[in-house]
């Protein structure tokens, strides 16, 4: 600790920092626009300046280091003339356009400038007009209220890393711009939130009101997994915009484009509002009464002919913990049936049965981890676009120094910023995996994954290999992550690679982290939405425990898993569905299968906030609460538990998903015990206890099988169908949900499918031709984008989007093992129409 | 995926070769940036996305950042310029010695305004800051070439080899 005084105090602060840091953490306030903790000084706005005993001029407080014994002024007559020349400064530039600026009552120039009061005008130059531009969907930059203070372009630069902005011209003509034709920007709207005045503003919210009209709520986000902390602005029971808050949450201030621009699903006019009955082939409007009477009934029904076995139930990976845990019960309770999963079977259930696989203990890495790595090694992963705060982190490593090293097939946003993206063959992740267990852990069982076969089967060469091994090798690897995502979670044998990863990373010392797709898919599996777990990830056999409490019996054998129960509706042997909150229609592969199988079925019921292609096929319809209407809690991608209330009051006729699978238990006899959702949080506290902020998972003993050598890795060559189509992710989808989000569609509307020049120009197509992919399971259509970094013989098309999506295109071949349907690519053939 | 495509340097050969010696000359790429944007201007004609990609390919920085700086000097254009450019310079000595009836004696000849280019793509005319000759004012540079004390009627004469 150093002592400096200021203003005539004497106070003790840590070394190292500026004298602004040191007086911010003594409580004394320096006036300034450019100075933010998260970003590089920049001496740019001349406001903090302060004198300093010893130094005959002004010094700027952000850029000069606090010292031993040093005596600080920052309040004087002097100091106060210059900061006053400084305003004097700005506004001979900055128009008083206060009347109809968004910025206004929540401006520091504004509020600066009638702290120092009326500041007479030496200077008469004309003031800059006109320069309003709308480049950006998204974002509206006013140059002409500009300050120059350059933190949209550091924030841009330092924390976001996607470099779009830059100060073009100079001196007096300095204007802050996109860079043309680039791309680069990705909506994030982090230059919104730091901008002190009104240059950089949310378009979706354009005279959406003053701050003082609003009130302001905490949420977390529903998109990806990594339950960002949101700060809505709520008027009148209406979102009106979505900031980051100051350095809140896990995602510390920072969001993605879905985060805060995706909030429109929740007043989308789309929204269900009444619950609907088919009746001769039209669903209709009926009264809450009606429609939970007739699911009952109906299920009911099924139940007393049929058994409950005949009835499965898709729980939510993006409902709440409470919701599933709800689900759950309702389903094994009440209903009598282990037939129970989500869509975390797509894209995390692989990763829990492999980290259930390994006994030893294994350190899990939080976002805060991944800041501080000194390496990270991602494979099959592309966390820029499936959980861009999670890529935040990547970046924010690299910026300090840090190592990233990944292997993925595509070409990725993570691949732009990664340290080295070594382009493994498509479908050769588990290989390359079981190849550095076999370094690492130099087991017998892999014996058949040497160094040649995997540099062979992957494609790759030897400093590849080695590149890929440092981050598990060394001293250094404690402070390691390893990071997988789908393109080892769909490959066949993905739990067997996930145990011996985990197990190479946990000899080294290193942690792990899996990318997640859905905002609670790690809170429904560890609430019991699985057809072999129950909360907490009991095993079946543990179930005494469950029917002491639950006062029922639970059924001994394992249920299907979601494509399982799907192939029993087509064969007939499953006769109801009931879905909470998914949409396997658009978000499950092999569309034509899952239509077929949703036909065979007798009855249909889904819980959905839209009328989904699933829910138009359904018996019964029930309308839900929105994540902003509700209360629940949410477990992310590091297994935190985080809980949130109503932002706002839902519409008359929707109920929030728990209170739906209440009140239907009752209607079928069997209602809970529960008065209120904190009596369900309570009891799930006492049956899966939260330790300190997390649920902690342990693994068991568990035979996985381990390929064996001949196994041919990747698609076999199909002359018919000679291009490999490699599923993305896309930044601003995530889900069908987001399709209905005016924002999202703002920013990127099309999906669009990515070649090679090369094949390209032999096949004639040229940039933005309609051209139709072909399977051996369907077609999709969508326009061409031509990429140099896509490979030769392979294209690329982000998933997500509702208007194209290659899951048509897709079969569904189960692992045995974690029934997950495999594989991220598929082959294809082109045409251009 | 969408974003900027900047997966190679779209510079011919013989420029790829010129950029790579003068890289080899600094320290680091990024400390390059003026003399390959220089380069960059004579191979596109002025900045255009594409020579922007190109610039920070090459110089492994963002393009935000060649963006900037291809704003910041005058030298250098982001818009199409002629085939011939005229800088004409408008600080104290040259303006002293009639720099501003140059101004619209140029802009008379040539049909345009200051920043403008002829319709025929001959001439493109611009304001440029001291350069250099002040002892010789007023100056001109059209493209590589200097004019000093220039007056109404040797302007005439001088660019009359420009085609």
């Amino acid at each position: 600790m150093i002592k400096i005084r200021i203003n005539d105090h004497e106070f003790e602060v840590e070394p190292g920092l500026t004298v602004i840091q040191a007086a911010d953490r003594c409580g004394i306030y320096i006036p300034r626009f450019c100075y933010l903790e998260k970003l590089s000084p920049l001496g740019g706005c001349r406001m903090c300046l302060i004198s300093i005993q010893g130094i005959p001029k002004l010094q700027t407080a952000c850029t000069t280091p606090a010292r031993e014994g040093m005596a600080i002024i920052t309040e004087s007559e002097e100091i106060h003339k210059a900061r006053k020349a400084m305003l004097e400064f700005q506004l001979i530039q900055h128009p008083l356009d206060c009347f109809y600026c968004d910025k206004a009552a929540e401006c520091d120039l504004q509020d600066l400038t009638y702290q120092f009061g009326e500041i007479k005008h030496r200077h008469d130059f004309p003031k800059r007009k006109g320069t309003i531009i709308y480049e950006n969907p998204l974002i509206q930059r006013t140059l002409e209220r500009c300050v120059h203070c350059e933190r949209c372009i550091r924030v841009c630069k330092e924390i976001q890393g996607a470099h779009a902005l830059s100060a073009t011209r100079r001196g007096r003509l300095t204007t802050i711009r996109e860079v043309p034709g680039g791309g680069e920007c990705e909506h994030c709207g982090h230059c919104i939130d730091v901008c002190p005045v009104g240059a950089n503003l949310d378009r979706l919210f354009t005279y959406g009101g003053r701050p003082f009209q609003m009130e302001k709520g905490k949420t977390i986000c529903p998109y990806c997994g990594c339950g960002c902390t949101l700060t809505m602005n709520t008027r009148e029971g209406m979102l009106m915009r979505v900031r980051g808050g100051k350095e809140e949450g896990v995602n510390r201030g920072s969001l993605c484009a879905r985060g805060r621009f995706g909030w429109g699903i929740v007043h989308h006019p789309g929204r269900l509002v009444r619950p609907l009955i088919k009746k001769q082939g039209k669903l209709l409007e009926v009264e809450w009464d009606e429609a939970l009477l007739f699911t009952a009934t109906r299920l009911q029904k099924i139940i007393k002919e049929k058994g409950g076995a005949a009835v499965g139930g898709l729980g939510s990976a993006r409902a709440s913990d409470e919701a599933n845990y709800l689900f759950q019960r309702f389903m094994r309770r009440v209903i009598g049936s282990n037939h129970i999963d989500s869509s975390a079977r797509l894209h995390y259930t692989a990763g829990l049965i492999g980290r259930l696989g390994v006994k030893a203990e294994v350190s899990e890495a939080t976002l805060e981890d991944v800041r501080n790595a000194s390496r990270i090694l991602i494979i099959g992963a592309d966390p820029v676009e499936t959980n861009p705060i999670l890529g935040l982190a990547i970046k924010k490593m690299l910026w300090k120094g840090g190592r990233a090293v990944l292997a993925d097939p595509r070409s990725t946003r993570t691949g732009r910023i990664a340290t080295r993206h070594i382009r493994i063959r498509p479908g050769t992740e588990v290989p390359l995996i079981l190849g550095l267990g076999l370094e690492i852990l130099k087991e017998p069982s892999l014996s058949g994954f040497t160094r040649e076969e995997v540099m062979k089967n992957c494609g790759i060469f030897a400093p590849d290999m080695d590149e890929i091994l440092s981050v598990l090798t060394g001293p250094a690897a404690q402070k390691s992550v390893v990071l997988m995502g789908r393109g080892v979670m769909q490959a066949p044998f993905g739990a067997t690679a996930v145990s011996v990863l985990l197990r190479a990373a946990a000899r080294a010392g290193a942690s792990y982290l899996f990318t997640m797709d859905r905002n609670n898919e790690r809170g429904s599996c560890e609430m019991g939405v699985l057809p072999d777990r129950l909360p907490g990830l009991a095993p079946l056999s543990d179930r005494g425990r469950f029917e002491k409490i639950w006062g029922d019996k639970i059924p001994a054998a394992p249920g299907l898993s979601a494509y399982d129960m799907l192939h029993a509706a087509k064969e007939g042997t499953l006769h109801a569905l009931y879905i909470m909150g998914e949409n396997p229609m658009v978000d499950f592969p092999d569309t034509k299968f899952v239509e077929d199988a949703l036909n065979s079925l007798e009855f249909l019921v889904v819980q959905d906030l839209f009328m989904t292609r699933t829910a138009s096929m359904a018996d019964v319809v029930l309308p839900t609460a929105s994540f902003a209407e509700k209360s629940g809690g949410f477990t992310n991608l590091e297994g935190r538990v985080q809980s949130f209330t109503p932002l706002i009051p839902s519409s008359v006729d929707v109920m929030p998903d728990s209170r739906i699978i209440v009140e239907l238990s009752r209607k079928m006899g069997k209602g809970f015990p529960f008065k209120s959702l904190t009596e369900v949080r309570e009891e799930i506290h006492s049956l899966v206890p939260v330790q300190g902020w997390k649920r902690k998972i342990s693994g068991e003993d568990m035979d996985l099988p381990c390929p064996g050598a001949g196994v041919h890795w990747g698609p076999a060559d199909d002359p018919e169908f000679p291009f490999l189509l490699l599923l993305t992710s896309s930044l601003y989808r995530n889900g069908s949900m987001s399709n209905l989000a005016p924002g999202l569609a703002m920013a990127q509307d099309k999906a669009g499918i990515s070649l090679n020049p090369l094949d390209a120009s032999e096949l004639g197509i040229t940039q933005g031709d309609k051209i139709i992919l072909t399977s051996r399971n369907g077609e999709v259509h969508d326009e061409a984008g031509i990429c140099d970094s896509v490979s030769k013989g392979t294209l690329q098309m982000p998933e997500g989007f509702a208007n194209a999506s290659p899951k048509g295109l897709l079969s569904h071949d189960l692992d045995p093992v974690t029934r997950a349907p495999m594989g991220r690519y598929v082959q294809v053939k082109i045409r251009k129409i | 995926m969408r974003g900027p495509n900047i997966a190679r340097a779209a510079f011919s050969e013989e420029t790829l070769k010129r950029v790579e010696a003068v890289i080899s000359r600094y320290p680091t790429p990024q400390a390059a940036a003026l003399p390959v944007l220089y380069l960059a201007q004579k191979e596109f004609g002025y900045i255009n996305d594409e020579a922007l990609s190109a610039v920070a390919f090459v110089l492994r920085i963002s393009r935000a950042e060649v963006y900037g700086l291809a704003t910041y000097y005058s030298m250098f254009s982001t818009s199409p310029m002629g085939r011939n450019v005229i800088h004409l310079c408008d600080n104290l000595a040259c303006t002293l010695l009639g720099a501003e009836s140059l101004r619209s004696c140029l802009e008379r000849k040539l049909g345009i305004r200051m920043g403008e280019t002829t319709s025929d793509g001959r001439f493109t005319l611009r304001n440029a800051e001291c350069l250099g000759a002040c002892g010789q004012a007023p100056v001109m540079l059209v493209n590589d070439d200097f004019y000093e004390a220039l007056t109404e009627s040797t302007i005439d004469k001088a660019l009359e080899k420009y085609r």
